[in-house]
């Protein structure tokens, strides 16, 4: 018997959906990092976004999408062993890069100041350890981060989109 | 404390059980009606005690036992209280309920000074209430208090003035209007009392004379006007504005509307305090002239001498409503995107060196604004400045300036650990001047949740991401000006590969308005309500743009397109392919229209490495890198080619916006 079953058995319904929201909140209240962290922070960055979820899987990963009302879209694709190794997003503006790319996101930052600018172009940080990109102009953004290395095998980076 | 006889106690229990008994069974059971409390002394100091007692009354065997409570401070079970450590005069309330009946309850308000000197409270009257503009009213203050308190107070008023000693000078006023004046103590500023005073008009209005700092404008553009009245007395300054046609702000600004003939308009201040006193001045608005259309644009290295494939003009941005203006050179021409974004003078290494007027947020606070471009994001307020292009003006325009001193301090969610650009360095322009598909820059994502974009930035503390109605977001010059509104013409000539050092083009306002910007036998291809279509490459669909404000052809990557390996190193964001390649692809409008295209792709490396001083580059790609992978096309799509770039829902010979057409 799994603890979700025992918990209805012996609590009832209404009151085992709270002790069970209770402890997913405890879980990831904490954590509101996603690149490189468990899936508990999709659940993070969907209730930080204020955006609904869907989840989708096949054999090799599961890509927990998100929508905001405002028409961002966020994508995190999670490993069989429950790792985020890739975010994509479109949407009207950029998304809070500090939270997609959790502990990730220093290396970015500073990979980025190290960029040439100008001219204007597209955004294109490769590092063997973390990708990130991103296109388009204010009302349509696109773009994706992932970890070259943490792909599962058979992955391609081209999938992360 | 006492022993106490247990043989005694027992007696009594039984005594007192037996009474309990008879009392129930009787026909005298005990009716509790009231309660009634005092303390001895009722007026005591921080710490200090008083002792409360209680009589209960009422009918039958009734006890007078009852339970106390304070609001403050604390009290025993007998009774004894207990004051709290105060600071000024507190006035505790001590409750007894009956414990036989505790719907009975008594209370009594016990006085507790602090130790110290304190003020009790504050009192004001002014002598004369009733009063004329300009003349005065001697205030003064009753401060009462504890001790050796200090009666100083300061004063206030809500408009006029007063000194110290409280001689309040009435406001210059129109009409009869009410003003408080307001005296707070010195030693504690929690005690303060106001008083109103009734003020009327004075002195006579015997003239008003009106100028204007433009007396002669152009169809949508705006004049600053200034009302000088003369009279006698403490008369009133105050007028109101009215012009017709065209609008009038508060403060006097003229905006005209668009004429088709020279129109003569009077612009009118009258005399709050006397409306028969009136003046005008007229300020004649004529037609925008043919031909007055016309932005030279230039494609070279840029004010920092590095810029490839940079598409720039100048503009003349002015304080809204008056001649003092600047003409602004180098401002990237952005067929991306909206609003124009001018850096400022200074560290930031830019031109505008006007103080343009900040926008304020819904909140009240500055406006500021986060522009995002896909590899940074520029910050500053959101300003008005009028923006004139070629003969054209875009009056009273939102825009944006970056980059300028002392401005609030970049939130977190704006940089996003992307790169500041708002400094000539990082930028390579002067600013961008934004003429895309789109009315404002961000449009209805910006008005239902705050996003990173606008910002109300209250002084002293830090910005915070707000929600803003489009109609106040920072807007694209185009849909505001006079005539020439529903697009824009960006013609550069064709260039020969490798390149150019410098190219020549025109940025006409305008899609077949006029004989210069005729749309011939170009065709539109619209875009969805994102600004884009779609673009056919080896028959799969990518989302696609046209973008002069991007400096190469961007587009897919090296694994849809093997034969265009991405440079190395500070190139990676171009294309490095082992000779020139041909690429051909299909441009797809949301109406299904389309037409091919077919363009070459050289070595970025080589091409910089072998043309030093080319600013020209027809052949620059490079790939798009975000996926899904997208088309965009950049500023060499435009070299030999008429585009057209119409904003959304105007009306042009090709139908309506938004498209783009070529």
């Amino acid at each position: 018997m799994n603890w979700g079953s025992w918990l209805f058995g012996f609590a009832g319904k209404a009151t085992a959906r709270g002790i069970l929201l209770f402890a997913l909140l405890g879980f990831v209240s904490p954590a509101w990092a996603a690149l490189g962290d468990n899936s508990a922070s999709v659940q993070a960055d969907s209730a930080r976004m204020n955006g609904a979820l869907r989840s989708t899987s096949n054999a090799r990963y599961t890509i927990q999408e998100i929508r905001t009302s405002n028409g961002q879209t966020v994508r995190e694709f999670v490993s069989p062993g429950g790792s985020v190794f890739g975010v994509a997003w479109d949407g009207p503006t950029t998304p809070d890069l500090q939270q997609l790319l959790g502990s990730y996101f220093e290396q970015f930052r500073q990979a980025s100041e190290q960029r040439q600018h100008p001219p204007r172009g597209p955004l294109a940080i490769e590092t063997p350890t973390l990708v990130v990109q991103q296109s388009g102009h204010l009302r349509a953004f696109r773009g994706r981060a992932y970890l070259p290395t943490a792909l599962p095998s058979g992955v391609q980076s081209s999938e992360i989109q | 404390m006492k022993r106490v006889d247990v043989g005694k106690w027992l007696l009594l229990s039984l005594v007192l059980a037996v009474l309990a008994l008879l009392a129930a069974c009787g026909s005298s059971s005990p009716t509790v009606t009231s309660v009634s409390v005092a303390c001895t002394p009722n007026t005591i100091t921080s710490g200090g005690t008083s002792q409360c007692g209680a009589v209960v009354g009422g009918s039958g065997n009734i006890k007078q036992t009852v339970v106390w409570s304070s609001n403050q401070g604390s009290i025993s079970s007998s009774g004894l209280f207990t004051a709290p450590m105060v600071t000024s005069q507190q006035r505790p309330v001590i409750t007894a309920v009956s414990s036989q009946n505790s719907a009975q309850s008594g209370t009594y308000q016990i006085t507790v000074n602090p130790t110290g000197p304190s003020i009790t409270s504050v009192s004001v009257s002014c002598s004369p209430s009733v009063l004329q503009s300009a003349q005065t009213s001697q205030c003064s203050a009753m401060v009462n208090g504890i001790g050796n308190f200090d009666n100083a107070v300061t004063w206030s008023v809500s408009s006029g003035s007063i000194s110290g000693s409280g001689v309040l000078t009435a406001p210059i006023v129109p009409t009869n209007t009410q003003v408080t004046a307001t005296a707070t103590s010195v030693q504690d500023n929690t005690k303060s009392a106001f008083t109103t005073l009734n003020i009327s008009p004075a002195g006579t209005v015997s003239s008003v004379t009106v100028s204007c700092a433009l007396s002669t404008i152009q169809s949508n553009q705006d004049s600053q006007c200034t009302a000088t009245v003369g009279g006698t007395g403490s008369f009133s300054p105050a007028v109101t504005w009215a012009a017709s046609p065209g609008t009038t702000t508060p403060s006097g600004l003229y905006v005209a509307p668009t004429v088709s003939t020279s129109t003569a308009v009077p612009v009118t201040a009258t005399s709050v305090q006397n409306s028969a006193q009136a003046g005008s001045a007229t300020v004649t608005v004529n037609p925008v002239a043919a031909g007055n259309n016309v932005v030279p644009v230039t494609v070279d290295a840029g004010p920092t001498n590095s810029y490839v494939n940079g598409a720039f003009a100048s503009a003349t941005i002015c304080v809204p409503g008056t001649a003092t203006c600047q003409t602004i050179d180098h401002l990237l021409v952005d067929t991306g995107s909206a609003g124009v974004r001018l850096l400022a003078s200074g560290a930031a290494g830019g031109e505008l060196g006007l103080a343009l007027p900040q926008k304020l947020a819904p909140d009240g606070n500055p406006l500021n604004e986060c522009f995002p471009l896909a590899d940074g994001f520029v910050w500053g307020p959101v300003a008005q400045a009028d923006v004139m292009l070629d003969g054209e003006q875009a009056s009273t325009l939102a825009v944006q300036v970056i980059g300028q001193a002392g401005e609030s301090s970049v939130p977190g969610t704006c940089s996003n650990g992307t790169t500041d650009l708002s400094a000539l360095s990082a930028l390579g322009a002067n600013g961008i001047l934004g003429v895309g598909l789109f009315t404002q820059d961000c449009g209805t994502a910006c008005t239902q949740a705050p996003t990173n974009v606008y910002y109300s930035c209250p002084s002293g503390a830090a910005c915070h991401p707000i929600t803003l109605a489009t109609t106040s977001q920072v807007l694209n010059p185009v849909p505001f000006l006079p005539g020439d509104n529903n697009g824009v013409l960006l013609q550069l000539p064709a260039v020969t590969p490798p390149g150019a050092t410098t190219l020549s083009g025109t940025l006409f306002l305008g899609i077949g308005t006029q004989a210069n910007n005729g749309v011939g036998s170009a065709a539109a291809y619209t875009t969805d309500s994102n600004g884009n279509f779609l673009v056919t490459y080896n028959g799969t669909n990518y989302p696609g743009s046209i973008s002069s404000g991007l400096n190469a052809n961007n587009l897919l990557n090296s694994t849809t397109v093997p034969q265009l390996p991405a440079c190395t190193g500070n190139f990676s964001q171009y294309y490095c392919p082992a000779s020139t390649q041909s690429i051909s692809a299909t441009n797809v409008g949301i109406n299904n229209a389309s037409s091919p295209i077919t363009f070459g792709v050289d070595n970025a490396m080589d091409l910089f490495t072998t043309n030093p001083t080319f600013a020209v580059f027809p052949t620059l790609a490079g790939p798009s890198t975000a996926v899904p992978q997208a088309f965009d096309w950049g500023l060499p799509f435009f070299y030999g080619r008429n585009v057209f770039t119409a904003i959304e829902r105007a009306n042009t010979p090709l139908g309506p916006g938004p498209f783009w057409a070529y």
